[in-house]
Formats: C-alpha cells, structure tokens, sequence
C-alpha cells in the first residue's frame, strides 16, 4: 500500500511537459557565427528539479511558469542559454535582483541593466529572466557572451530593470545594485547573517544596503503573514550571537539591521525611515 | 595526496575486514564536472588504493534518475560526462538505480529520529559491506550547504527527497531529514574532493555561481559531522554569501543522534601538505 502511494506522487511530481509548438523567443536567427548545437530543452514547474535539482527550490518560489535551454558554439567556445519565463515581469526581475552579483551590472542595451561577468551575463526582460554563460566557468573574455546575450535580449519583450519592486525602500543613501526582493522564506539565505532571522510566516522582503559617512548598513524589510510572527522573529533576531544587528516592529513588518561601525543614531534613523508608513499606501 | 591522507587514517585494513568490496557513492546529480559532480579521476585513484587494500570489487553507485521519464534516465548524466566509460576502463563496475522504483528500497526509521516516518534507502546501500562517499563542497539553495551529509538525499527515494523539500519552509524538518537521509548510509570513510569549491549557488552552475578553485584540499574522515564542520569553514572562507552559522541546525541534529562530533576542538585534525 506504502509503494504504491509513493509511485504515484513520483509521478505527479515529475510529470514530462506535453510538447508544444509554440514559438519561443529564442527561435530567431542569430547573427555573429553563433550556432545552434543541440535540441532545445524545456522544463516546467513539475521538471525544473530534472534539470538543477535542488536550486529548482529558489525558482518556484519566486514564481517560475518554464524553461527553455539552447546551446550554441562559435569556434572553440560553447555557451549556455536559460530562458526563464516567469509568472509576472516582477517574478523575472526579483530573481534577477538575487543572483546578480554586487557591482557586475552594466547597460547591456539602452535601458536594460545587465549582470556581467566572464562567465555569465544575466538580466531580466518583462516576464523573462535571461541567464547567458559560458560552458567554461572559468571562462576570462567576455565579448562574445555579451554579444550572445545582447542579440537574444534585443528579441524578448517587455521592459527591463526593476521597476517598482523597490518602492517602499527609502532611496536617500542607498547603494545602487545592493537590493534584493525576496519572494519567500529560501530567499533569506542571500545573507549569511539573517540565518537568525525566523523563517516561519515569512512572506516576503527586500534587502538593500545603504551608506554612511562611517559605513555601511544592511537592511532587511520583511513582511509577514501576522502580527505574531512578525514579533517573533524580532524576539528570536535579538537572541542571536551575531554583532552590530537590530530588529524592530510595527505591524506585521519587521526591520533587521546589520551595521559594524555606525554610530547607533543613524542606524535609528534608518530604522524608523524603512518602518513609516509608505506614502503610496 | 590521497594515499598520505588515508595512511593518516590507519590505512584502509580496517574497512577490508569489513568485506572485500565497496560501494562508492559519488555525486552525479547533473551532467556537468567537477567540482559539480565527483571527479572520475578521483574514482579510479580510489579504486587502486582500494585494490592494493585487498578489496576485491569496488562498484560506483547512482541514482538521480528514472527509467519512467525520457530526458532523466538514471545513467544520463554518468554517460555523459564520460564517467561510466571511464571508470569501468579502470576496473569500477557501474550500478544505476531508479530513483522512483520502489522495488528499489528499504524502508528504515530509527527511534531517534524526531520525524517518525521511514526513509527509503537503495538496497545496494543498505546491504553493501563497505560504503565510501565521494561528496563535493558546494552550495544549496533550501540546505544552503551540501557535502558529507546532504549528499545522501542521493542515497534515498525520490519520494523522501520530494517530502523533505516540500517541507523546506520548515527549515528545522528540511535539516533534521538531511540527517536522516545521511544516517540511513551511515558511510564507513568519507572523501571530499575540496580542490574547487561551487561557491554562492548550487547544487548545480547556475546563475550567480561561482566555481572557486584553488583550495586544494582532500578531507577524509568516518565523520561526517566533522567533514562538514570543517568543509562548512572552507566555504565560509571563499563564499561571502555563507557563513559556518547556515549549517548550524544541521550538525546539531548530527550530534543528537551520535552521527559524530562536528565541534573540531574536540577532533584532531592532521593536516598534511603533499
């Protein structure tokens, strides 16, 4: 009786996409030598695990609808392409915000933020999240790459950058490119010292880093699904063994801060700033 | 470099006496390389230690597949990575298992266990005499962190590994079952192949990973806890994202139910330079 029941959420889970026919933005003709070498692969929200096992977690979290994989070589050099397709442009640009890397991005077309580096170049377009990378991670010329990534990003539709998601951050003093949207509790591992911070009832959060004559403060906005959670995770942060953090509350929104060296006053001041009431609300 | 740190071990004629063939368990969860998956050099070093040991067979097992779909076969990404061909070139018979076949499986639970429901553990690792775990340091997005421990999610059904997950907002239950999974195997010897590290995101290249190479460590142990305790310093060290805390709940699990002693001031640690 227990296999059984074990074999048919086996395949639940891991039920194979049906095959479709539509066109993928990643049809179009690619100028520059760059070739097409294997047949696509494409995975939905039952099969991404098929395809980067546990990472898949991160993805539907933030609101993954499919995937589609192509290869392409030009001489020697084989390339990657990821097209994610999301369930909204702010699915596409909040996962962008977490994997780019810290003081990589760059205008990769007019308008359009890209993360750039030798191995990888990545950006989030309407519902699309465009991961380009070079099969070598250790890859040090990039040109192609971003060649590669600039003619398939030129094809996709919708806007770039982030647009709204980080409305409710004060923007005085914040560094650009340090924000993060968080859609879900797995997000919160993007900072090693919010491991104290309670997952449960987490909904979601932006994290940002903002600049003081004397330093920097990392901040977390984090919004809960009650009022008792949102004190319980400031009850349990202020218990934790890690330096020069705070935790407050209003609500259901808790504000966690980390801030080695700033004076305490500026780091109030921030606090209350990130906690007001948002002038859109 | 291999053989110096198993001679810091006492050699290999404890585990010969255990029986004379191994089953090593390497990580093949995608079809890219090192330091993704287990490198099969590192399989076929081994497996000569392991010959001149006395061991009579050693075989290579995994299971990150199933016969059920057509894009996920169980030797999909061994083939084609070149592992299976390679290996057994050098002597390493090849098993791979389905991970959804549930003919495959025992179902075990211990009484320590504050998460009641049995595991499916792969028969060929209940029963084989002498298991090795080949792991690689990277990072995880639900575990945050996988080697010595985490690896054995490959050594259970699909089934367990769907649960766990499912879970995994629950971060005490995804980290508790991490522990189980390991303690349903419960290797005799444990090889992480530190030489490259993926840092920032994993468990496989994705975005916003980082291969960082350059470590050059090889860090054998019976103690998994102590392996990750220590491999979880080594990733601090090159992964500003990650911090020894993220691994926390999961080794304090390990020393509840006896899997070993991740507190390395109270395990000796011979560090040798070859």
């Amino acid at each position: 009786m227990r296999r059984g029941t074990i074999a048919v959420l086996f395949l639940a889970f891991l039920a194979a996409p049906a095959c479709s026919t539509s066109t993928s933005p990643l049809d179009r003709e690619l100028s520059g030598g760059f070739l097409d070498t294997e047949e696509s692969e494409d995975y939905n929200r039952g099969t991404l695990y098929t395809y980067m096992d546990g990472g898949a977690d991160l993805y539907l979290e933030y609101g993954f609808s499919s995937l589609s994989v192509r290869r392409y070589a030009r001489g020697r050099d084989r390339y990657l392409v990821e097209l994610y397709e999301m369930k909204a442009p702010e699915s596409a640009s909040a996962i962008y915000t977490c994997n780019r890397r810290a003081g990589s991005e760059t205008e990769l077309l007019k308008g359009c933020p890209a993360g750039v580096t030798d191995a990888e170049v990545q950006l989030a377009r309407g519902p699309y999240y465009l991961v380009c990378r070079n099969e070598d991670p250790m890859a040090r010329t990039r040109s192609h790459l971003v060649e590669l990534a600039r003619q398939i990003a030129e094809g996709l539709p919708g806007d770039c950058g982030t647009g709204k998601l980080f409305v409710r951050l004060p923007a005085e003093r914040r560094m650009p490119g340090s924000e993060i949207a968080l859609l879900g509790p797995i997000a919160l591992n993007a900072r090693p010292w919010l491991v104290a911070l309670a997952r449960d009832g987490f909904s979601r959060g932006w994290l940002a880093t903002y600049e003081f004559p004397t330093g920097q403060v990392e901040t977390l906005l984090a919004e809960y699904d009650g009022e008792g959670e949102a004190e319980h995770a400031v009850t349990e942060f202020k218990k934790s063994k890690a330096s020069d953090v705070r935790a407050e509350r209003r609500e259901d929104v808790a504000v966690v801060t980390r801030a080695p060296g700033v004076p305490p006053d500026d780091v109030s001041s921030l606090i209350s700033s990130l906690l007001s009431e948002p002038k859109w609300r | 470099m291999l053989r110096a740190g198993l001679e810091a071990l006492g050699g290999l004629d404890r585990l010969v006496k255990m029986g004379r063939e191994t089953l090593l368990r390497g990580n093949y969860v995608a079809g890219q390389p090192y330091p993704v998956t287990t490198d099969p050099e590192m399989i076929v070093l081994l497996a000569e230690e392991l010959r001149e040991a006395g061991f009579r067979r050693s075989t290579l097992f995994d299971s990150h597949g199933t016969e059920l779909l057509p894009g996920v076969r169980p030797e999909k990404n061994l083939q084609k990575l070149g592992v299976s061909e390679y290996v057994k070139k050098h002597g390493v018979e090849v098993v791979v298992r389905d991970f959804l076949d549930p003919d495959e499986f025992r179902f075990v639970r211990s009484p320590k266990w504050n998460i009641p429901s049995s595991v499916g553990v792969h028969k060929l690792i209940h029963e084989a005499p002498v298991i090795i775990s080949l792991p690689v340091v990277k990072r995880h997005g639900e575990a945050r962190f996988t080697c010595a421990f985490k690896m054995h999610f490959g050594s259970v059904s699909m089934a367990d590994r769907i649960v766990a997950h499912k879970n995994g907002r629950r971060v005490d239950y995804f980290d508790q079952r991490v522990v189980h999974f390991a303690d349903t195997t419960k290797p005799q010897l444990t090889i992480v192949d530190a030489r490259a590290l993926l840092a920032r995101r994993g468990p496989v290249i994705s975005a916003g990973s980082e291969v960082v190479q350059g470590v050059n460590r090889l860090v054998l142990s019976g103690d998994m806890a102590a392996i990750d305790s220590y491999c979880a310093q080594l990733m601090a060290r090159h992964d500003p994202t990650f911090a020894t805390e993220m691994v926390a709940g999961q080794l304090r699990h390990a020393a509840n139910l006896g899997l070993g002693t991740p507190d390395l001031d109270r395990v000796k640690v011979v560090e040798l330079r070859a």
